[in-house]
């Protein structure tokens, strides 16, 4: 997660001048099952993905160690379909389209964490939000 | 003589009334004309503040869409850009992809 992704939220993406896409990387043993629980999520509600997101990041520190059941029980309040979700976590084919989309990242060369691509331009390591502000301010029409 | 004079005063006694009385219609009017023009702004003000007063109590559709078109929060709204999540304003100039794990 972008360190100041709550305030490109608040001061761009809320008024529709910047929309924010998440692209998985797979790059711990337990990245697959945890992005695999994210887009069932998303499956079920697109919102909910954005909130299982939060979520994951929020805990991160307990997520490495926490098994499907745990990290599913954090998901009670989005009052999702438990069986579905349950169902579409053991479904081989979600984790097989993820694991798809990680190729084609490494296929076109980023493979730094994290990585952000503002429209064409690419833009690797964090960097502070003074500097999004600044090329979003660029590419925003006057 | 004093007849004569009387008459001479008769004689210039008439238009010396008309004038009188055209001067105090001229005055009559020019004073309704100024007051009229000193009302006029009132008439044109005062209906705007009720026209004010009826678009805040019931606001027509169009102001109705505007006020909707301006509240909409990007943050709720989300959605799928190939197999990508998406959030926001799926038409916003700029588009933002972070690449990253959740670990």
């Amino acid at each position: 997660m972008i360190r100041d992704e709550p305030s490109i939220r608040t001061n761009y993406v809320a008024n529709g001048s910047v929309r924010l896409l998440f692209h998985p990387v797979l790059d711990h043993g337990r990245s697959l099952e945890l992005h695999t629980i994210a887009e069932c999520a998303g499956e079920q509600d697109p919102l909910a993905f954005w909130k299982v997101h939060d979520l994951l990041f929020e805990r991160q520190n307990e997520a490495w160690a926490a098994t499907n059941e745990v990290v599913l029980s954090w998901l009670d309040d989005l009052k999702l379909d438990q069986a579905k979700l349950q169902s579409c976590t053991s479904d081989g084919a979600v984790s097989e389209k993820l694991v798809g989309i990680d190729r084609e990242r490494v296929n076109a060369g980023i493979r730094l964490r994290p990585t952000f691509q503002v429209n064409e331009r690419t833009i690797e390591g964090g960097i502070p939000y003074e500097q999004f502000a600044k090329v979003f301010e660029g590419l925003l029409p006057k | 003589m004093m007849q004569r004079f009387i008459g001479c005063e008769n004689t210039f006694s008439k238009p010396s009334r008309s004038f009188l009385w055209a001067a105090i219609l001229l005055t009559v009017s020019l004073l309704a004309g100024c007051s009229a023009l000193n009302e006029q702004p009132a008439l044109t003000q005062s209906p705007a503040p009720k026209a004010q007063a009826i678009a805040t109590t019931a606001p027509t559709a169009t102001t109705a869409a505007i006020e909707g078109a301006e509240v909409v929060d990007w943050l709720q709204v989300a959605g799928k850009e190939g197999d990508l999540y998406v959030l926001g304003n799926p038409n916003a100039p700029i588009r933002l992809v972070d690449y990253s794990d959740f670990l």
